[in-house]
């Protein structure tokens, strides 16, 4: 029964984390674009800005709640509550650190996938319930783009999978105790990192709302808390996508040993994802957007292949002991 | 059985609490949210033009093939996993047959990227069609 109570408590404050995290997150990315684009980005409330988010929060509570009277409004409603719950929801399965973790479930790595793509409903189900014409491209566009690469996502993680022979996302992180998969799989990690970004609807593979021609795509009609919703989804995800690429390639909160009895293993887990969510900013502050079919084809034609062979490369080095 | 409620009901729990609070703040915004009452608020958003057939517009799908060979790829992924879970048991005639399966996935592949079904550009061309076909007969002669 103590047990019980001490889980919940460990939920409730995982729960509690996540979301402002989420906000600062928000803060952090609008800082250093600035810093990297040579402006000064939001430094008003709070020391550095710091508050900028919860700012924003606040006045997004009293915004109105509105449901287009032209929209079809059950899943107008329903939509950006599905794309919250599927991104926290993966969050559940993350071993943050040897006994921090929501569940040990023996199928993570599956449930993280199945969770991944459920996360499309949102964005199509909001554009098409929108009954707009941004929306409804947006809608679509992010269906076409979620098809096409949520194939190698799944496909780039099989190496991991074959070299730790679990499922279990703890497992994996302890087999990596001789050696980060990262040094194995290094093509395994671009090709997921890359399918990530697509997911996450991120630049350069933000084309479901790409703002110079689609206004704000699927989202075009949402405002107050529902926009936010869709915002703090976005958010989630690259952070999601960041600890699922730590947890699988870069040894989750294992570090070598001069440097692992220095800091608490959690520390040496939110740093590693931190680095990664710099790299996602970067990328964004960095890269045009490509055309739409130019992307599309570019994951199938490219992404899908190196993938598999990833895999039968891997296959044949692990059957002859080379790693 | 005691082991996967003990792996499952944490995620039940997070789960509710996840719905449950997200719903509390659906409502908390629809409740301290203003009510405003202007003429132009309850039309779609089309930049600035009043929007025609709002809600009778279709586009064409152009991603309609993606779908098709996203159904054959992903089982091909699940057929996948199995064996990769069972990797160390399955040995050399695991892989074998695995990269058997994986190559003529691949063939299949170069097969759809050599006739164009990859391409959404080509969909668009439709009005050049009889161009291209007279080039194309020209060549084979």
């Amino acid at each position: 029964m103590h047990d019980t109570w001490l889980k919940l408590f460990e939920i409730s404050i995982i729960l509690g984390l996540l979301i402002p995290s989420a906000a600062m997150l928000v803060w952090v990315e609008r800082r250093l674009i600035g810093i990297w684009q040579d402006r000064l980005g939001p430094n008003r409330v709070g020391p550095f800005g710091i508050l900028q988010s919860f700012a924003d929060l606040i006045k997004i509570l009293g915004k109105e709640d509105w449901v287009p009277p032209f929209s079809d409004k059950l899943v107008f409603i329903v939509a950006p509550v599905i794309g919250a719950v599927c991104v926290l929801m993966s969050f559940a399965v993350i071993p943050f650190s040897p006994n921090i973790g929501v569940a040990d479930l023996n199928i993570g790595l599956l449930f993280f996938l199945a969770m991944a793509s459920l996360a499309v409903y949102s964005v199509v189900l909001a554009g098409w319930a929108s009954n707009s014409k941004y929306a409804l491209l947006g809608g679509m566009r992010a269906a076409a783009q979620t098809v096409s690469y949520e194939v190698f996502m799944g496909l780039s993680l099989m190496g991991v999978v074959l070299l730790s022979g679990s499922f279990n996302l703890r497992e994996i992180v302890l087999s990596q105790q001789s050696g980060w998969f990262i040094q194995t799989q290094f093509v395994g990690f671009i090709v997921f990192f890359i399918a990530g970004i697509a997911e996450s609807h991120r630049l350069p593979f933000d084309l479901p709302e790409a703002e110079t021609e689609l206004t704000a795509g699927f989202h075009t009609e949402y405002s107050g808390l529902k926009f936010a919703l869709f915002f703090l989804g976005e958010y989630l995800g690259v952070m999601l996508i960041s600890c699922m690429s730590v947890v699988l390639f870069f040894g989750g909160w294992l570090m070598p040993e001069p440097l692992a009895s220095w800091l608490p293993a959690i520390v040496w887990y939110l740093l590693k994802v931190s680095v990664l969510v710099m790299v996602f900013i970067l990328l964004r502050t960095s890269l045009p957007r490509p055309r739409f079919d130019q992307l599309l084809l570019f994951g199938w034609k490219y992404m899908l292949p190196l993938a598999l062979v990833n895999l039968l490369v891997t296959a044949v080095l692990a059957l002859t002991e080379v790693i | 059985m005691g082991e996967q409620v003990s792996q499952i009901w944490p995620i039940a729990a997070y789960f509710l609490t996840l719905v449950i609070m997200l719903v509390a703040m659906m409502i908390l915004s629809h409740v301290l949210g203003t009510k405003a009452k202007l003429p132009a608020k309850n039309l779609p958003y089309e930049s600035g033009v009043i929007s025609v057939n709002a809600n009778k517009t279709r586009f064409t799908s152009h991603f309609f093939l993606y779908a098709v060979f996203f159904v054959i790829f992903d089982l091909e992924t699940i057929f996948l996993f199995a064996w990769v879970i069972a990797f160390k048991e399955s040995g050399w005639p695991g892989f074998i047959e695995a990269s058997v399966f994986i190559f003529i996935l691949l063939a299949a592949l170069l097969y759809l990227y050599r006739v164009g079904a990859l391409s959404l550009t080509r969909r668009h061309l439709s009005i050049k069609a009889d161009t291209i076909q007279i080039n194309h007969t020209e060549k084979e002669r």
